[in-house]
This record gives structure tokens, C-alpha cells and sequence, in this order.
């Protein structure tokens, strides 16, 4: 009786936590390789840009940005749903259409940040809502280098929030060589969270059965 | 016999099942996903990625259109397109190779891109056509045209004579084929609108009608298929007692105006119905080819700046087509001299184009012989400079048999006399003649389209006065000219022609010789049909294109 109340409870925590859309999330850890931009050292703008697609709403956040070696950030700008800096983190609400960051920087060997997101999956005829990295010119506005991204918008990575755990990330390639993009998934705190509770729950059922006669 | 019947009905009817929805139809034969928009700053476009996986059991064939549904944001448009589906809507083409798209294969990356210039939300649903379903879609339509009753009966039209109006509640097939005592039978489209019985109350609603075409069924040698025997973008016609009493006679001329969109648009009167059809008869031999007559109509606004009542109004139309004893014989009864092959149904117009069919097949054979595409309407620049003069004789142009695809006639360039523009559109060349005064001819090329209109009389108007200085200063145009100018028209264009190597397209020679169509078409004789009564010289033309 007492083994069956703790499966019935944890059972329910599980499926209570999958069910709420909004408990699940997405985590990638991605990194720029710029040693095709860092020598000699160009000025560049770095943007980020949050596409709303539709209903329901979404939220990135990106955090730990950071360039290493000479590398350094200057102005910063960010507009629409775009909040934050880059000393701290960076938050994208789909509030309005285009929400997005542009910063000046001057390219070292590699850049990367984290990047989380909600997974509110789009409803009805909306699209996903989409979350985007580009290297421009910072003279011209235009992307610095071109990548395989199949609209030609030269984007190095793009991120989908599809609703499916993880989301869906496609890194496009720089022919040149000039720019490497990796982005790593990173574990879902749920699965963490459900880890730790199936852990509790066994050690439970383990130490009632041991009571037993 | 009777099995095979049943299965092809059965097969029809899974067909019909299928067509019912245009373009649902292929959306489930489909699994589609896209991405996420991303801002394209060099295009200053919002772009979206498109998958598309055939997750039917057959290939899908191609092209493929990929189209942008459902826009929740009006400023928001599709840019970058590779046409519009017979409906309007904007498509992108699918880059697919001939063999189309294998059953459970996918093509990736297919790229939409939205112009949103005020940067505001907006939703979209992918859909996805291809011409298998535009066929499905034909095949339903031209098979239901045929059967049952019609939505509306035709007010005026005697209910209770069955000799000769037998075609008041339903479509009917009639002929097969001419009779056998004519030894030099023609054919040619037609068709008819009516206020149906319960009346129209819409006052500002106009009739456009759009590419009436005839389409003979080659069923030997080696070119099998539908051919197209005539094609008219822009109808002539007028309005008729309702029961056709008095025929031409008693005709009153119609209300025509020139649609933007190439079609032909008129006011329908209280106790009368528009007859229409093309300017030609075109020669045929009587071997018992299925014949097929369609056409396309809508509604629209009669003033523009009135109030739209399209959703009120009434109106209905039907295809048909005639056999006549020869090209240019008049009109002399019911059934003397002409009879026809089919009438169709008889469908309300709606405020979107709705394609209207009459044939002569049988359910069963129009299964296996499922109709021919639509085709595009012909257009031509109204640029001159898109099209290429060519100085070769008369003898070694084009026939204008060739030509014949379509043929304006009127006064484009305002001398008061009729002059004749034909156009062959597969190859996008043209043939300017003159019916009136015989003194210019030339042909002409080109390779630029765009929308006929108004302008396009001003195209004609500058490449008759192209010709008129083609023909000052070639003599080998002038003798031609010479020759023809005591001959009557149908003769002068085979005159011209008879001399010299013709450059027909092989598949003009094979058409004609398999399929027994005649090199000559009395392209200036008027047609007229069964219900018609039209006398042969009434000249209708194209004047209305002046009014505007």
C-alpha cells in the first residue's frame, strides 16, 4: 500500500510537469569560432533577432555572453521585445514582430553564449517563433560573411521553438571558413528535475521495502 | 463490358471524391514544415524555409506550387513569386525536376518570402497545388457539367418544346460527329447566359467571359491527346430573344466591355440572353473526334465606383459547340445547316472565375481521356519593342493557319476599316492582316508577355504602321500584297501562303495529318451556331475594344 502511493505520486509530478507547457524548456550552449574576422581585427556588429511567428509567446534569454582573447564589445543597442546587456544577459519577448540586439565588437578567436528558451509550441497557422545570429558589417548593416542559410539571409544559426524538447537548431556553414558556428544542447533542467524525483522516489520504495518483513 | 463500365464510374466517382476540394486535395496528399521566419536584411524580406514530404503513395507531379494562404496581416504579401494558380494566388515553384516527387521522398528549403514593410505579426497557412490536381479538378468539373440538371433554368427558354429545346433542364450530348452528307463540315465554340427563371436582382453585376476554347480528341497516330482547334481570349456575340426567335435579325447588340484581365464583360437585358463565340469556323473532317467546348466566367462590377451587389446576383451560362456544312455557309433553321455536339450545364456565375464545359464523351471515356490543362491566355507586349520585325518573304512565313490559335478583329489603328490580328501563343508570335483595304501584312515575333489591355490596340495600331513601312519598302511584300488584294479574304491568306516552303512545327503537320484538320480556316466568315441564326458577314469584330 505505502510502495503504491509513492508510484501513483511521483507518476503525477511527472506528467503534471510535462503537461505545463511553459515548465519546459530549451538550452543550447553555442560558440562562434571568428579566427577568419579576429586578424586583423575588423569592426563588426554582432545582432541577435527574435521573430514572433504567432501565438502562443515565447521567451529567449541569452547569457554568459562572451568574447575571449582581444575580443571586446562595444555600444550595444537593442529594440522592439530586446532587453538587457551583455554584461549581464539578454532577454527576447515576441511582444512585437521583430525584437532584436546589435552590438559592436571587435572579433576575437571565439565568442560564445548560452541560450535558453521557452517551448510553446505555435498554434493554429502560426509559425514557430524564431531566433536568429548574424555577423554584420558594421558600416554597411549587411552580413559580413555569407553562410549556407537557404533564405540567403546569411544567418550562422537559427533557432525554431517548435514545442519539441530542445527546440529545433540548424547551424549553417560559412564556406569561407571564416566563421565556425557549434551549438551544443544543453540538459533540460525538467530532466533534471524528474531525474532528482525518480531518484528520491527509488530511494523511498527502496527503504520501505527494506522496513518490510 | 458492363464491369469495366462500373469500374471506370467507380474510379470517376473516387476521383470527384477527391476533387471536391481544390486545394485540400493535395494538401493531404502532402506533409509540410517549415521554419521560423528570419529577417533577410538583403532583400529587406521576412523568408520562411519549406519543406514538403509526398506521404501519398504515387509521385506527385511536378511543378510543384508552394503558396502562402490565409495572410492575417493585409500589408503583408508574398514577393519573389513564380507565378499565380488559376485563382490568383501567388506561388513559388518547387525545384523539382520532370519525374516530379517520389512517394515518401521530401524537397527541402523551399524559400517564401514576405514583404512586411510595416513590420506587424502576421500569420500564414502553406498550401501546395500541382497540376495533378488542377486535372482531378478539370476532370470533376467537366464531368459534372454534363450530367443532372442544371442549377437554374434559363428564363424565356420554352420549358415545354422538346424538338427543339430539349436543353432547357438539362445539359444533353448531341453529335457525335457531322452528318456524313456534309462533305466539307467546320466546327466552332459558342455559348449562353441567361437570367435564370427567378430573375436577377443585382443592378451593377456585369458577365465577364474568358477564353471559350474547342478541343478535338486525337484517338490515332502520334499525336494522341486533346488538341486545341480554337482558343478565343476575348469573346464577340450579342443579345438574342431568349428563345432565339428572330434570331440575328432580331438580335440587339451587346453592352461589351474590355476586361483588364483579357476577358470580355457585358449587361444582360431583361428577356434577352448573350450569345457568344469566336470569329471563326475552322474546317474539320467528320471521323467522329469527341469534341470538347469550355470557357471561364465571372462577375463583375458594371461601375466600379457603385455598390457591389455581386452576391445577389443571378446569372447563369453554358458551353456548347456547332458542326456546320462548311466555313462559311449561313445560318438557314434549326438544324440546316449547323447542329451541335453538346450543350452544357447551365451554372450560376459566381464573383471567381468557374469553368464551364459541353462535350460529347461518355463518362467512362472522359475518365480515360481527362481534360486538357488550362492554359494560360495568351498575351502579348503591349512594348513594340518586345517584339522582333522580320523581313522574310510572304512565301516563307508563317501560315497564318498557324496563327490561329486566337484572332482579334476591329479597327485598331481607327481607319474605319476592320483589320485582323492573329497570334499563335505557344510560340508567342503574332500575324497582323488587314480585311478591309488589302495593302498590310507583316508577321512578327516576340518574347516578352504581359497583360493584354488597352494597349494592346496600340500595339496593334503601331505594328500595322510597322508593316504599312515593311510593305512600302519591300518589294516582295507589295507583289504579295498585289496578288491578294483581288482575292476575298479566306483565299488572299491562302494565296499568300500557297507558294514557297511553309515553316509549320513538325507537330502541326502530324496533328493535321492523323487528325484530318484542313490547312485552310475562314478566319473572317462569322460563326454562328444552332441557336445562333447570325447571317455569316455580320462583321461583330472587336469594335467594342474602342468604347474603352
Amino acid at each position: 500500500m505505502y510502495r503504491f502511493q509513492w508510484r501513483r505520486a511521483l507518476s503525477m509530478a511527472c506528467a503534471g510537469m510535462l503537461a505545463v507547457g511553459s515548465f519546459s524548456a530549451s538550452a543550447w550552449t553555442v560558440s562562434l569560432d571568428l579566427h577568419g574576422l579576429s586578424d586583423p581585427p575588423q569592426p563588426l556588429q554582432l545582432a541577435f533577432d527574435f521573430i514572433d511567428g504567432g501565438a502562443p509567446s515565447n521567451t529567449v534569454v541569452v547569457s554568459d555572453l562572451a568574447m575571449a582573447g582581444p575580443g571586446r564589445f562595444e555600444e550595444e543597442f537593442s529594440f522592439g521585445g530586446a532587453s538587457g546587456s551583455h554584461r549581464t544577459s539578454l532577454s527576447f519577448t515576441d511582444s512585437t514582430f521583430l525584437s532584436g540586439y546589435l552590438a559592436d565588437f571587435v572579433a576575437g578567436p571565439s565568442l560564445s553564449f548560452h541560450l535558453a528558451s521557452t517551448s510553446n509550441a505555435p498554434v493554429g497557422d502560426s509559425a514557430p517563433d524564431s531566433f536568429a545570429v548574424y555577423v554584420l558589417d558594421r558600416v554597411t548593416g549587411a552580413s559580413r560573411v555569407a553562410s549556407t542559410d537557404p533564405t540567403g539571409a546569411n544567418a550562422l544559426l537559427r533557432f525554431d521553438v517548435t514545442g519539441v524538447s530542445g527546440g529545433r537548431m540548424s547551424v549553417f556553414s560559412v564556406p569561407s571558413g571564416e566563421v565556425l558556428a557549434v551549438a551544443v544542447p544543453e540538459p533540460q533542467t525538467v530532466w533534471l528535475l524528474i531525474g532528482g524525483l525518480a531518484a528520491l522516489g527509488g530511494r523511498s520504495v527502496w527503504r520501505a521495502r527494506r522496513r518490510q518483513p | 463490358m458492363r464491369t469495366g463500365r462500373r469500374l471506370a464510374i467507380a474510379l470517376l466517382a473516387g476521383v470527384l471524391g477527391g476533387a471536391a476540394s481544390a486545394q485540400q486535395a493535395i494538401d493531404g496528399l502532402v506533409s509540410v514544415t517549415r521554419s521560423g521566419l528570419v529577417y533577410n536584411r538583403a532583400n529587406n524580406s521576412f523568408d520562411v524555409t519549406v519543406s514538403v514530404t509526398n506521404v501519398s503513395k504515387a509521385a506527385l507531379q511536378a511543378p510543384l506550387a508552394v503558396m502562402a494562404t490565409n495572410i492575417s496581416a493585409s500589408g503583408v504579401r508574398l514577393k519573389g513569386v513564380d507565378g499565380r494558380t488559376a485563382q490568383g494566388v501567388p506561388f513559388v515553384a518547387a525545384g523539382l525536376d520532370r519525374t516530379g516527387l517520389p512517394a515518401g521522398q521530401s524537397i527541402r528549403n523551399v524559400v517564401l518570402q514576405f514583404e512586411n514593410p510595416s513590420r506587424v505579426a502576421f500569420t500564414f497557412r502553406v498550401s501546395v497545388a500541382n497540376q495533378l490536381n488542377a486535372s482531378q479538378v478539370q476532370l470533376a468539373t467537366a464531368s459534372s457539367d454534363m450530367r443532372g440538371p442544371h442549377e437554374a433554368f434559363p428564363r424565356g427558354v420554352p420549358s415545354n418544346d422538346l424538338l427543339f429545346f430539349n436543353w432547357y433542364s438539362k445539359p444533353r450530348i448531341n453529335l457525335q460527329s457531322a452528318p456524313a452528307a456534309w462533305k466539307s463540315p467546320a466546327i466552332g465554340p459558342w455559348g449562353m447566359a441567361y437570367v435564370p427563371v427567378h430573375g436577377n436582382p443585382a443592378t451593377n453585376t456585369r458577365l465577364e467571359i474568358k477564353d471559350l476554347q474547342l478541343w478535338g480528341l486525337c484517338r490515332s497516330g502520334g499525336e494522341r491527346g486533346w488538341k486545341l482547334v480554337q482558343s478565343y481570349p476575348r469573346v464577340g456575340g450579342m443579345l438574342y430573344r431568349a428563345d432565339f426567335s428572330g434570331d440575328a435579325s432580331d438580335a440587339i447588340p451587346a453592352d461589351l466591355r474590355n476586361e483588364r484581365d483579357g476577358g470580355v464583360s457585358v449587361r444582360l437585358v431583361e428577356g434577352r440572353n448573350f450569345h457568344f463565340f469566336g470569329p471563326g469556323r475552322r474546317a474539320f473532317s467528320p471521323n467522329g473526334m469527341p469534341m470538347l467546348a469550355r470557357f471561364r466566367a465571372r462577375l463583375v462590377k458594371d461601375d466600379p465606383a457603385g455598390p457591389d451587389d455581386r452576391s445577389i446576383a443571378r446569372i447563369i451560362a453554358s458551353p456548347g459547340g456547332d458542326y456546320w456544312k462548311d466555313q462559311t455557309i449561313p445560318w438557314a433553321g434549326d438544324y440546316v445547316n449547323n447542329r451541335d455536339f453538346a450543350i452544357g450545364k447551365f451554372k450560376y456565375v459566381r464573383s471567381q472565375y468557374r469553368t464551364y464545359y459541353a462535350h460529347n464523351l461518355s463518362q467512362s471515356d472522359l475518365l480515360v481521356n481527362r481534360p486538357p490543362p488550362l492554359l494560360p491566355v495568351p498575351e502579348w507586349s503591349p512594348d513594340p519593342q518586345g517584339l522582333t520585325w522580320t523581313r522574310e518573304p510572304v512565301e516563307n512565313s508563317p501560315v497564318p493557319g498557324e496563327f490561329e490559335d486566337s484572332v482579334l478583329t476591329g479597327d485598331f489603328d481607327g481607319d474605319g476599316a476592320d483589320d485582323a490580328f492573329y497570334y499563335d501563343h505557344r510560340n508567342f508570335r503574332m500575324w497582323v492582316g488587314r480585311f478591309g483595304g488589302i495593302d498590310r501584312m507583316a508577321w512578327a515575333s516576340g518574347t516578352r508577355i504581359s497583360p493584354m489591355g488597352p494597349t494592346c490596340v496600340l500595339a496593334c495600331g503601331w505594328a500595322i504602321s510597322m508593316a504599312t513601312a515593311a510593305a512600302t519598302c519591300s518589294s516582295w511584300l507589295t507583289a504579295a500584297i498585289t496578288i491578294s488584294a483581288s482575292l476575298d479574304p479566306p483565299r488572299r491568306l491562302a494565296a499568300t501562303t500557297s507558294t514557297g516552303p511553309r515553316r509549320k512545327p513538325p507537330w502541326i503537320a502530324r496533328w493535321r495529318a492523323t487528325c484530318g484538320w484542313a490547312t485552310s480556316t475562314a478566319t473572317a466568315a462569322a460563326t454562328s451556331s444552332s441557336t445562333s441564326r447570325r447571317p455569316a458577314d455580320t462583321g461583330w469584330g472587336f469594335q467594342t475594344a474602342r468604347r474603352n
